[in-house]
């Protein structure tokens, strides 16, 4: 339709010419070509506002028509993994193989890396992309945050129905702890539901160096032991760490509500603690006589610290029986011993669970599935371990030899599902299960147990909280920096940001909590 | 216009209409849907109920924002760092672009080459280059300290170094592009004046400012209104990869684009980060139109509306 006129043309020429061309336009395409960008215009409105209408109107939750297993369904699994699997695939497709058999479903596996796993699950959960089960817990996307958000669906009146072999494996415990305001959102995994912090030692640097493990009751206890390897192993971290080791288990503080063990007037800690003043001076002269790995402060994975091999110490805030094989395989392939420095705390089955994506348009399937896996044997260890024969060989009654190198090596048999019916790697304690199932029950209770303290009215101070720590706690808990100077910095932003409030808060709520249940 | 004017207009102009088609729609996609989003500041957003169904929080989501000095911080460095970049950039590159039109045209096309190479690289990629060299263990920067006896120094944990080295590595990166616009600026100067300045004796020096400079005010007049456009839009990549988004130089790195990209990321609070997102597009909205209203008042033809 375009009509270009050569120079030679008369402006004459050149009017008549365009009039023709503009009369053209409208009589023949003109009105059509209106037409045709009205409706694509209208079109694409229609797409933008309709891809985000379940955004903007909220979706409520997906009622499908049969719950039963006739129609073959895709279900999407979000869980986070330490590294990236080359073989993924073919596991995936055995898992497949299992699923769709049993459950006319297939799964998509979606593992993603433990660093990122928060953000990107935020950022998906704020995008309201379909996904039908999120693994969550407290310590990393937190459960109660995203159960308040309404990422997670609850599932008490679907698990009798279609998973009553879950709801039968576990105890009360553990599926109370998955509950919030009477509604089920946490799937748990059986796994140690009590925490142990403790060192791990490499066992050759152990041995070479005659380290009594037994005489190491609190973290000071190591220091000569790390000025030993700093003199004798050039090349080697004595201790490395990413966060450093404050914990307020260490010191004798509750771990559910920062308020000392047995003290009777229940008085709320502020955030920066004598105790925590301490450790950042014990931490800071390791640092300054090299005994820590002077890039601790930027590390952002806590394997970071060890992965190489090259740390002779490093702190497990855990300890659960059986990591031994795990820190080994993670660890460059040394043998390492657990020092165990706080008696066994239960801090309940929230470290980690599955639960149902609100998003999810086969809620029904998806915990059928979840009730396969933590039931049937084959395919949880497929999940852990991979493909007998190619990434793991079996030996010795419930004993197997991992290879990590051959293409899927998980570590994280938490992740899944129920621990109890894995295959033990070799060198793990032949009564690894015995020994978690005896720790659990065990475990020192909180005397806050049932407390959950609900920051909604704090939230602008919890954020500004939040960046303060971002900001300064990884540099001083790894003593890169001097607390001498940095510490009354670190407590004067704290208090800018808040911190206090958010301490009141808790003290008021705690004390709430106390009196309803007679203890005050 | 009546309808039916309307209608002339468009079918006489379609070709045109038709060729900005793209653009519009990418800016309406883009720009003008997402707009509706800003309600979710004022709410507090769940997903299960959507952004209408959400209830209304007022300013409550902005409360976190001023209640710390953050505000202040990452306003101050986002200003800061932009004038700073334009000024710099603008400079340098017309410093090498007046260069490269003096020296000889052998190595030219080399030297373009070379300068505009760092433009196209990822500031992923860019943040490997400078760790390279401020790497606390195996940097170059503490190897040559080491080697001439002084103290190593911790790059990434001393907030005081970061203005200085972001500019650096700002520069290093733009500085090709720019330069190759002044270029070419300076090819399309009319080469009688030159000839009319050589005979009447200018030397090089008297040529550049003289001739060189003057004609080219308006171009440079145009880029800098240009990006006072942008000065409330920090470089998202540039302070958080080259920072490694490291805790400890937040107070001199952060801008509200690192902010907000936090605030959303570690928080998960859509409504939280919204609400910066909200503040910063007014403030710039804010900025923009004060820039253009100062333009004005010096030169109407300059101004952009």
């Amino acid at each position: 339709m375009a009509k270009w006129h050569g120079s030679g043309a008369s402006v004459q020429d050149r009017k008549r010419a365009s009039k023709r061309s503009a009369l053209a336009a409208r009589a023949s395409t003109g009105a059509t070509t209106r037409r045709i960008l009205l409706a694509a215009f209208g079109m694409l409105t229609a797409a933008v506002l309709g891809g985000c209408s379940s955004a903007l109107f909220g979706s409520d939750m997906e009622e499908s028509g049969e719950p039963g297993t006739a129609k073959p369904v895709e279900l999407v699994w979000y869980y986070p993994e330490y590294e990236a699997n080359a073989d993924l695939e073919q596991v995936n497709e055995a898992v497949n193989r299992i699923v769709k058999a049993k459950l006319n479903a297939t799964v998509r596996l979606m593992p993603i890396e433990f660093g990122s796993y928060e953000q990107k699950m935020n950022t998906l959960a704020a995008s309201n992309e379909p996904a039908d089960i999120i693994w969550t817990s407290n310590w990393l996307f937190s459960w109660t945050d995203n159960a308040k958000r309404g990422v997670f669906r609850p599932v008490q009146e679907l698990l009798p129905e279609f998973a009553p072999r879950l709801l039968a494996s576990l105890p009360d415990r553990f599926w109370n702890d998955g509950k919030l305001n009477g509604n089920q959102y946490g799937i748990p995994s059986y796994q140690i539901a009590a925490m142990r912090p403790s060192l791990v030692i490499q066992k050759r640097f152990a041995d070479k160096y005659g380290l009594d493990a037994g005489s190491i009751r609190k973290i000071e206890d190591i220091e000569p032991f790390l000025k030993l390897i700093k003199e004798g192993e050039p090349g080697i971290v004595p201790f490395g760490t990413t966060r450093g080791f404050y914990m307020n288990t260490l010191y004798g503080i509750d771990w559910r509500v920062p308020v000392y063990l047995d003290d009777p007037s229940h008085t709320v800690l502020p955030d920066v603690t004598e105790e925590m003043k301490s450790n950042f001076e014990l931490v800071r002269s390791w640092y300054v006589k090299g005994y820590i790995n002077e890039d601790a402060a930027t590390l952002r994975e806590a394997s970071d610290a060890y992965s190489k091999g090259n740390a002779a110490v490093w702190f497990d805030p855990t300890g659960k029986p059986g990591s031994e094989a795990e820190f080994k395989t993670m660890g460059g392939g040394y043998d390492v011993q657990l020092v165990p420095l706080v008696a066994p705390y239960f801090t309940g089955a929230v470290s980690s669970m599955n639960a149902i994506s609100r998003t999810s348009k086969n809620p029904e399937r998806a915990l059928m599935f979840l009730e396969l896996v933590n039931t049937d044997k084959e395919l949880y260890n497929l999940l852990v371990y991979g493909i007998e024969g190619k990434h793991y060989v079996k030996t010795v009654g419930n004993f197997i030899r991992l290879d990590p190198d051959a293409g899927y090596y998980t570590n994280t048999d938490w992740v899944f599902g129920d621990i109890r019916n894995e295959y033990l790697p070799e060198g793990s304690p032949a009564d690894k299960l015995e020994q978690t199932v005896r720790i659990n029950e065990e475990a020192r209770l909180s005397s806050y147990a049932g407390f959950e303290f609900d920051g909604e009215s704090v939230k602008a101070e919890l954020a500004n909280v939040r960046a303060v720590n971002e900001e300064y706690y990884g540099a001083l808990a790894t003593g890169t920096v001097d607390p001498d100077e940095y510490l009354p910095i670190y407590e004067e932003q704290l208090k800018k940001a808040g911190s206090d409030v958010i301490v009141a808060e808790k003290q008021r709520q705690l004390n709430e909590w106390l009196a309803s249940q007679g203890l005050k | 216009m009546r309808r039916n004017q309307v209608s002339r207009f468009i079918g006489r102009n379609i070709e045109l209409f038709t060729f900005s088609l793209p653009a519009v729609i990418y800016i309406f996609v883009m720009a003008y849907v997402p707009m509706f989003g800003a309600v979710i500041a004022f709410k507090n957003y769940e997903y299960d109920k959507g952004i209408l169904g959400s209830d209304w929080v007022g300013f409550q989501n902005f409360e976190f924002l001023f209640k710390s000095e953050n505000a202040f911080r990452i306003t101050r460095n986002t200003i800061l760092y932009n004038v700073s970049y334009m000024l710099m950039t603008t400079i340098f590159a017309l410093l090498v672009a007046i260069l490269l039109h003096e020296i000889s045209k052998k190595w030219l096309k080399l030297y373009q080459t070379a300068m505009i190479l760092p433009f196209f690289l990822s500031w992923v990629v860019v943040s490997y280059i400078t760790m390279a060299f401020l790497d606390h263990q195996n940097g170059f920067l503490n190897g040559w300290l080491t080697a001439l006896g002084f103290e190593k120094v911790q790059w990434y944990f001393d907030a005081h170094v970061w203005p200085y080295i972001l500019n650096v590595v700002h520069l290093w990166k733009s500085i090709g592009f720019s330069a190759l616009v002044y270029f070419a600026g300076i090819l399309g100067i009319d080469a009688e004046l030159y000839e009319a300045a050589r005979i009447d004796g200018a030397r090089r020096w008297q040529m550049i400012w003289n001739v060189t400079i003057p004609q080219l005010t308006p171009l440079i007049i145009i880029l800098l209104i240009l990006s006072i456009g942008n000065m409330f839009r920090g470089d998202f990549g540039l302070h958080y990869f080259i920072p490694n988004n490291n805790g400890m130089t937040y107070s001199t790195t952060d801008i509200i684009d690192t902010y907000i990209y936090r605030a959303l990321s570690t928080l998960g609070d859509v409504s939280m980060a919204s609400a910066v997102g909200l503040y910063q597009s007014f403030v710039g909205f804010v900025l923009v139109v004060a820039a253009n209203f100062t333009v004005r008042k010096i030169n109407e033809e300059n101004s952009l509306f």
